[in-house]
């Protein structure tokens, strides 16, 4: 029997695949298969990883990185991610969501990958850390900085509504 | 507001959007993960199956080479020592020859020493001694004579 019963499974694929495939989208213009076979693998799994979030990342990026080595892919990527339609929320703020994904894919990538998984997939710095192979500090930073840099992109506007 | 109080803000904003949702069948991910959670599970039932009747078969041919191994070590053992089989022990025959040995020979000698332990040495003085002659007679030996292989001793 897998150690990653379908319950566990399920609620993991509910609150994490979404971020996953924002993730991935870093890398690849198909964050779709790479999710899904994440999922495989840690159903494969005989010994359930201590946290499957951070694990799940982890097999994502791998992937997302192996397949984005094609440079025919990294071109059909790039033409896509100009698309910005990775981020929604509710209907009213669809405008407001493919704004920031446009702002979001803008970012260095390292910047960027730092946000998602900060954000949306709830990764602790040093989690983050070991999953791009750098100190805390330097994990920290890149979250700063990213910050910044949507800060000054995203319309004033639009973080004014958040007070 | 100061700098990280509108960061703060634009985090908290940020976290409240939602990835867009894959276009993937949750269903579907999920059937497919079972099946292969199943698969691992059958291929490694299987594996481990495999495995012990491979150990077994190895068990089974190394006992057999074994037997046979011991059984040509045990030809090879019976064929040396066949080959060094010691010569026959050398039969020493006693031959009891007719002619009585020589009064001062060991064996006449040995004799008349072991008697005189018995009936007590007589007397230096008594008839027959060396000094003044004895009664003691030796009783007639019978020479010993021992065959070594081709060869004869006289005791």
């Amino acid at each position: 029997m897998s150690a990653v019963g379908p319950e566990l499974l399920g609620s993991l694929f509910d609150e994490h695949a979404s971020a996953l495939g924002l993730y991935a989208r870093s890398w690849t213009d198909a964050p779709e298969d790479i999710v899904q076979e994440a999922f495989i693998k840690l159903a494969r799994q005989k010994v359930a990883p201590d946290r499957p979030v951070a694990w799940l990342y982890k097999v994502v990026r791998n992937e997302a990185v192996a397949q984005s080595r094609s440079i025919w892919r990294r071109r059909r990527r790039e033409a896509l991610v100009s698309s910005g339609e990775s981020l929604v929320s509710s209907p009213d703020d669809r405008l407001d969501a493919a704004h920031v994904s446009a702002m979001l894919q803008d970012l260095q990538a390292e910047n960027r990958e730092v946000i998602v998984a900060r954000l949306w997939g709830g990764l602790t710095f040093e989690e983050i850390a070991k999953l791009q192979g750098c100190s805390v500090a330097t994990a920290h930073r890149r979250y700063q900085t990213g910050l910044e840099l949507l800060h000054e992109r995203i319309e004033p506007s639009w973080t004014a509504r958040t007070s | 507001m100061d700098r990280q109080d509108e960061l703060n803000a634009l985090e908290r904003r940020l976290g409240n959007l939602r990835p867009a949702p894959l276009a993937i069948d949750r269903d579907r991910v999920l059937y497919l993960a079972g099946r292969e959670a199943a698969l691992v599970d059958s291929r490694g039932r299987a594996i481990g199956a495999a495995s012990l009747v491979c150990l077994a078969l190895v068990s089974v041919g190394l006992g057999g080479l074994l037997l046979v191994e011991r059984g040509r070590r045990m030809d090879l053992e019976r064929a040396v020592a066949g080959l060094s089989k010691p010569a026959e022990p050398t039969r020493v025959e006693l031959i009891v020859s007719g002619s009585p040995p020589s009064p001062s020979s060991y064996r006449a000698l040995t004799r008349q020493a072991n008697l005189w332990d018995e009936a007590q040495l007589p007397p230096l003085d008594a008839p027959g001694s060396r000094h003044g002659g004895s009664a003691y007679r030796e009783s007639p030996l019978s020479p010993l004579s021992a065959r070594y292989g081709l060869k004869t001793m006289d005791f």
